[in-house]
C-alpha cells in the first residue's frame, strides 16, 4: 500500500479530541485525503492542492491512495486503515460510485464527515457534506463542441473510453455524445474503451484508422489514451487530417500540444479540486460551515498557445 | 511428415485455430485481412510475443515469471530517464536492457539461492520493479523523440514494421537455444523432473538463473519495442500484461506443468490474442466481450490439448 503521510499524526490526540470537540486548534486537526492513484500526475497534482491547503491550515493531512487506477478493493482497504485513525475528516476521491458507498457509511456511524472531490459517490445511503470537483460531464461537453467547431459541423469522430465501469467514463463519454447526437452532421464512427491506458489507445487508435479511414477527430477520455492516438495517428502519416484531444493536461499532453502534435486538452484545474476539498472540510469541521451541494471548479479547454511558459511555472513543470 | 505426424504437431493445431480465426474475422470485417491492419496487427502482437517468448522457457522450466510487466515498465523507465538526462539512446536502450536483465538474474538468485518459489520470487519482483518505475520517475512519462527509437517504432524494413523482426529474431533465437542447444535440453530436464535432473548431474540452479535472466531480458526487449511504439516511458505501462504472455504460452499449448512443449507455439498464442482484440475492435464490439473470448479460447485450448493427450 502506498501512504505518503505529510506529517505523523499523533494518534493518541486526534482519538482524544475527535470530532465531538469543537474548537479544536488546528495543528490537532487532521484529514485523511484518498485518491485513486497517487502515481497518475492528474491525482499527484490534486495532492499537491491538498497538501498546499493542508500546509496553510497548518492541518494534519494523510495523503494516500490505491496501488494503481481502477484497484476498487485497494481504495476499500485504504479506507479502511484510514477510518480507524480517528481523522476528524475524510476527503475521498472514490474509484467508483456504488463500490465505495459502505465504506463512506463506516465513516458515517463513527461521526467522521466525508467530502467527495473529483468523483461522486452515487445518491443512495451514504451521506457526504459535498462535492468539490468539475462537472466531468459539461466539460466533456464543451470538449465536443470545440471540436465540432473544428470540423465545421461536419465530419466523423470516435471516442477511446476509459474503463467501462467507472463513473467517471461514463460521465465523460455522455458529455461528448450529448454533444455529437446533436449534430446532423457529426457521425461518431467507434467508440473503444482503452481502459486509460497509453498503450491500449494506441492499439485503439490503430484499429478506428484502420476501419475508419475518414475519421475527422479521435477524443481521448484522458490524456494518456490521446496520446497514444498521437502516436497512431504519426504511424499512419494523418497528422494533418486528425484531429486528437485528450483530458487532464498532464505534462506529457502539453509537451504534445506545444510540439503540434495533441491538438487539445481539458484542464480540470485539479489542484484547486484539492485545495477547495481540504479548505471546505476544515471549514466544516471547524466552524460547522452549511456546505453547498456541489462546489464546482471549472475546467478550461487548452491548446497549444496556452501552453505558457507562466502556466508550466504555476504548476511546476519544466518542459524541454 | 506423414499425416500422422503432422496431426499430433503441436504447431500444427495451433496454427489451424490461428488461420480458422482470421478466416471468420475477414468475413465479418473488409478491413481486417488489409494490409495495414496485418502491418497494425503485427506491431500490436509484438511486446505480448517477445515476453509470451521468455515465458514460454519458464513455463517449460516448471516455474513463471509474473514479474515481466514490471519489469518491462522498469526497463522503460531506464531508457526514458537516461535519455532526458541526455545519455546517448543507445547507451540508454543498453542500460535498459541491462536493467531488465539484471531484474531477472535477481529473480533467478532469489529462486535458487533463497530457495523461494518462483510464483512468489517474481510476484515480489512484480511489486519491486513496479515501485522502482515509479520511484525513479515520480510518476512522470518521459517523451523519448530520439531518432533510433522513432525508427524502432514507426519505420518499416523490407515492408515490415520494426516490432516484428524484434519478434522473428527473438523466436529464432530462443527457438534454437531450446532445441539446439544443451541449455534448451536441461530447461526441458529440469521441468520434467528437477529431482531426475539433478542426480543426472545437470547444474540445475545455474540454468534456471540463466531462465530468469534470459526472461528478463526479453521482458527489456519488449521494453524497447514499447518505448518506440509510445514515444514516451509511462511507468504505469503493461500492467497485468504478464497475464497476456502466461496465456499465449497456454493457448500454444505449452504445459503449464513443465517439461513439454514448443516455443513457436507461443507466438502464435500470442497473435490469436491480439486478433480477438483487434478484430473485436474494428468491429466495434464492446471490450467487455473481449476479455470473455479470451477467458474461453484459454480453457478451450487446454481442453483441445488435453483430448489430444489422452487420445494419444
Amino acid at each position: 500500500m502506498l501512504r505518503n503521510t505529510l506529517t505523523k499524526l499523533t494518534a493518541v490526540a486526534a482519538l482524544a479530541t475527535g470530532v465531538a470537540t469543537t474548537g479544536a486548534y488546528a495543528q490537532d486537526i487532521s484529514m485523511a485525503f484518498i485518491v485513486k492513484d497517487m502515481n497518475n500526475p492528474y491525482y499527484a497534482r490534486m495532492g499537491d492542492g491538498a497538501l498546499r491547503a493542508a500546509e496553510e491550515l497548518g492541518i494534519n493531512l494523510s495523503y494516500v491512495s490505491a496501488e494503481y487506477n481502477g484497484d476498487i478493493e485497494g481504495q476499500i482497504a485504504v479506507v479502511e486503515s484510514e477510518l480507524v485513525k480517528g481523522h476528524d475528516a475524510i476527503v475521498l476521491v472514490p474509484m467508483n460510485g456504488t463500490a465505495l458507498i459502505p465504506k463512506v457509511m463506516e465513516a458515517n456511524a463513527l461521526g467522521i464527515p466525508v467530502i467527495t472531490a473529483d468523483t461522486k459517490v452515487d445518491d443512495g445511503p451514504a451521506q457526504v457534506e459535498t462535492f468539490v470537483g468539475l462537472d466531468e460531464r459539461t466539460s466533456f461537453a464543451g470538449m465536443a463542441e470545440w471540436v465540432v467547431e473544428q470540423l465545421g459541423g461536419e465530419g466523423q469522430v470516435a471516442i477511446l473510453e476509459g474503463f467501462r465501469g467507472s463513473s467517471t467514463a461514463e460521465l465523460r463519454l455522455n458529455g461528448m455524445m450529448d454533444v455529437f447526437n446533436s449534430y446532423e452532421g457529426i457521425e461518431v464512427v467507434a467508440s473503444i474503451s482503452a481502459d486509460w491506458d497509453q498503450e491500449k489507445g494506441l492499439k485503439a487508435a490503430e484499429d478506428i484508422l484502420q476501419a475508419h479511414p475518414e475519421v475527422d477527430a479521435i477524443l481521448g477520455s484522458n490524456d494518456l489514451m490521446a496520446l497514444g492516438a498521437v502516436q497512431a495517428v504519426k504511424g499512419a502519416g494523418l497528422s494533418d487530417q486528425v484531429i486528437v484531444v485528450g483530458d487532464d493536461a498532464i505534462p506529457s499532453a502539453l509537451a504534445s500540444l506545444r510540439a503540434g502534435d495533441l491538438d487539445a486538452t481539458i484542464d480540470g484545474n485539479t489542484d484547486r479540486v484539492g485545495y477547495e476539498a481540504v479548505m471546505a472540510a476544515y471549514r466544516l469541521v471547524t466552524e460547522g460551515a452549511e456546505l453547498d451541494d456541489w462546489i464546482v471548479v471549472e475546467s478550461s479547454i487548452m491548446t497549444a498557445e496556452d501552453v505558457t511558459d507562466e502556466y508550466l511555472a504555476s504548476r511546476g513543470i519544466e518542459l524541454d | 511428415m506423414g499425416i500422422a505426424k503432422l496431426k499430433s504437431n503441436p504447431v500444427v493445431w495451433i496454427l489451424l485455430v490461428a488461420v480458422l480465426m482470421a478466416v471468420i474475422l475477414s468475413f465479418l470485417s473488409p478491413f481486417f485481412m488489409t494490409v495495414g491492419n496485418m502491418t497494425n496487427l503485427s506491431k500490436q502482437v509484438s511486446i505480448v510475443a517477445i515476453l509470451a517468448a521468455g515465458q514460454a522457457v519458464v513455463i517449460i522450466s516448471g516455474g513463471i515469471d509474473l514479474s515481466v510487466g514490471s519489469v518491462l515498465a522498469f526497463s522503460a523507465v531506464v531508457i526514458g530517464t537516461l535519455i532526458q538526462m541526455d545519455v546517448n539512446p543507445t547507451l540508454a536502450m543498453f542500460a535498459g536492457l541491462l536493467a531488465g536483465t539484471f531484474a531477472g538474474w535477481i529473480n533467478g538468485m532469489v529462486i535458487t539461492r533463497a530457495k523461494i518459489p518462483p510464483f512468489i520470487a517474481t510476484l515480489g519482483m512484480l511489486g519491486i520493479a513496479r515501485g522502482m518505475a515509479l520511484a525513479i520517475t515520480g510518476g512522470v512519462s518521459h517523451p523519448v523523440l530520439s531518432p533510433l527509437f522513432l525508427y524502432i517504432g514507426n519505420a518499416k524494413l523490407l515492408g515490415l514494421p520494426i516490432p516484428l523482426y524484434f519478434v522473428i529474431v527473438t523466436f529464432l533465437v530462443v527457438g534454437i537455444m531450446m532445441h539446439k542447444t544443451v541449455f534448451g535440453r536441461h530447461v526441458y530436464a529440469i521441468g520434467g523432473n528437477e529431482r531426475v535432473a539433478r542426480l543426472q548431474g545437470i547444474p540445475v540452479d545455474r540454468q534456471k538463473v540463466k531462465i530468469y535472466a534470459l526472461s528478463g531480458f526479453l521482458a527489456a526487449l519488449a521494453a524497447v519495442v514499447m518505448t518506440g511504439r509510445l514515444a514516451a516511458t509511462p511507468p504505469s505501462v503493461a500492467q497485468a500484461i504478464e497475464l497476456q504472455a502466461i496465456a499465449a504460452v497456454i493457448i500454444g499449448g505449452v504445459s503449464f506443468v513443465g517439461g513439454r512443449g514448443i516455443v513457436l507455439t507461443a507466438l502464435i498464442g500470442a497473435l490469436i490474442m491480439a486478433m480477438i482484440t483487434n478484430g473485436l475492435n474494428i468491429l466495434g464490439i464492446s471490450s467487455f466481450y473481449q476479455q470473455v473470448l479470451i477467458g474461453v479460447v484459454i480453457i478451450v485450448a487446454v481442453w483441445l490439448d488435453n483430448l489430444k493427450s489422452s487420445a494419444r
